[in-house]
């Protein structure tokens, strides 16, 4: 009789306020673990530059605020041994041209590190023969000092330049997002172009849900770090 | 007309009651005890805070440390304001329009954050060292509050670290004349985290209300 009395009135707060605390407690765990919603990370700033592009013509950073943009960086002389991301930016630039962005811009940049050779000539003749759409892809290159500046300090891909003038560097691409965000760098080669067309389906479906309460959404995925596999 | 079995009933019922007052007691508190406990643990090691009004950037790779000469007579790193946040500006003395109403602002926020803006340093980096000079500065940067520091570098210091945040100038000029010129320059303010790993970057024309509200939000 007397447990009949005791038991149940004497669990219900503990029940009440163990239910309370559960609650979100097992929302944020389920958030955590199930990752409903996958973002890119975000590595740092990208760095600001100012180069010149294959018309002559001045390219900035701020030039391509809100737009997410694809860099590579290699010469016109790309040759064996050196291993050439053309053919990933060609893929790109082709999975891009099929893709609904929603209105957000995607661009592809190339960076050339070799200025003294690859003239804006060279550079129109390079983008000619990879079929570059001229307004979806630039090519551009400035001087020695900012390049090492703006790709060794900023991009983080270091390269070297023998005596005979030729370029030595790992092949990569980076995705920089619309608020001038490195998002991505890849450094495996074409294996990498999946990959790349996976985050950039993130970064712009992140971009298309940045504001409201989509947006918390997103922030609460990169709090969680829900992360996509490499 | 009570039985013996009521009799005996009612003081375990009262002790019964009591007891149940006592559990609610208790559990209310370590209720109240769990959710304090976990929000300051939440505040401590959990992640920022997103901004309001600025962008997020919560950047894992920190700005690399720099030394420049500054308004204190003395050159300053950053690393010399460890454990506090940064608020960084990139403008120039003569610039017309937009620096001036930034730094208002900046100056309006630190003013609304109160005590909160001892956790914090405002700097503002010349991009313009060819004639802002250290003494400039300091006049110029008095107009906005007692607390900015202004640094200035060489030109290839200061053209490599506002490449570290992004930011990019470049001369206009307006005649022949050499010191005729303007500065165009990227215009946004940006925070960096104690770590001095960017935060925050608020893009030109946030209100000082809302500068102050967000950087309350993600200062802890």
């Amino acid at each position: 009789m007397q447990k009949t009395l005791d038991s149940p009135n004497l669990k219900k707060p503990a029940l009440l306020w163990g239910g309370l605390l559960a609650i979100p407690l097992l929302a944020v765990i389920l958030f955590a673990v199930a990752q409903p919603i996958k973002v890119v990370p975000r590595i740092g700033l990208a760095p600001g530059f100012i180069f010149t592009d294959m018309y002559g013509r001045q390219l900035t950073n701020e030039d391509l605020r809100g737009q997410i943009v694809i860099y590579n960086f290699t010469t016109t002389s790309c040759e064996a041994p050196c291993i050439d991301t053309a053919p990933i930016m060609q893929a790109l630039q082709e999975f891009v041209k099929q893709l609904d962005t929603g209105g957000i811009p995607v661009t592809l940049v190339t960076i050339s590190l070799d200025p003294e050779r690859d003239t804006p000539e060279r550079l129109q003749a390079y983008a000619r023969k990879l079929n570059a759409d001229p307004a979806r892809w630039h090519f551009v290159t400035g001087s020695p000092e900012r390049l090492k500046q703006v790709v060794g300090g900023g991009f983080e891909l270091y390269y070297t330049q023998d005596e005979h003038g030729v370029f030595y560097f790992a092949p990569m691409l980076a995705i920089v997002d619309g608020n001038g965000i490195l998002r991505a760098r890849y450094k495996r080669g074409l294996e990498d172009v999946a990959i790349a067309e996976r985050d950039l389906m993130l970064i712009l479906e992140e971009a298309r849900n940045s504001s409201g309460a989509a947006g918390l959404v997103y922030e609460a995925a990169h709090l969680f770090l829900c992360y996509p596999t490499y | 007309m009570q039985t013996d079995a009521q009799s005996s009933l009612t003081p375990q019922l009262e002790r019964n009651a009591r007891r149940l007052r006592l559990s609610w007691l208790g559990a209310m508190l370590i209720g109240v005890m769990l959710i304090a406990g976990g929000w300051s643990l939440w505040g401590w090691l959990g992640p920022q805070p997103a901004p309001q009004y600025g962008v997020p950037v919560n950047a894992s790779r920190p700005i690399a440390d720099f030394r420049l000469d500054s308004t204190l007579g003395h050159p300053v790193a950053l690393s010399d304001f460890a454990g506090r946040y940064l608020v960084v500006y990139f403008g120039y003395t003569t610039c017309p329009d937009i620096c001036p109403t930034t730094l208002a602002d900046l100056g309006k926020a630190e003013k609304l954050l109160g005590k909160d803006a001892q956790r914090m340093q405002m700097l503002f980096i010349t991009v313009d060292p060819e004639r802002d000079s250290v003494e400039r500065m300091r006049d110029y940067l008095a107009f906005f509050g007692p607390n900015f520091i202004g640094l200035r570098g060489s030109l290839q210091e200061t053209e490599a670290i506002a490449s570290q945040f992004g930011v990019v100038y470049q001369k206009q000029y307006h005649s022949a004349s050499a010191t005729d010129y303007l500065m165009d320059h990227s215009a946004a303010v940006i925070v960096l985290d104690p770590q001095r790993r960017p935060l925050v970057l608020f893009p030109y024309g946030v209100s000082a209300e809302q500068l102050a509200g967000d950087l309350r939000r993600v200062m802890r």
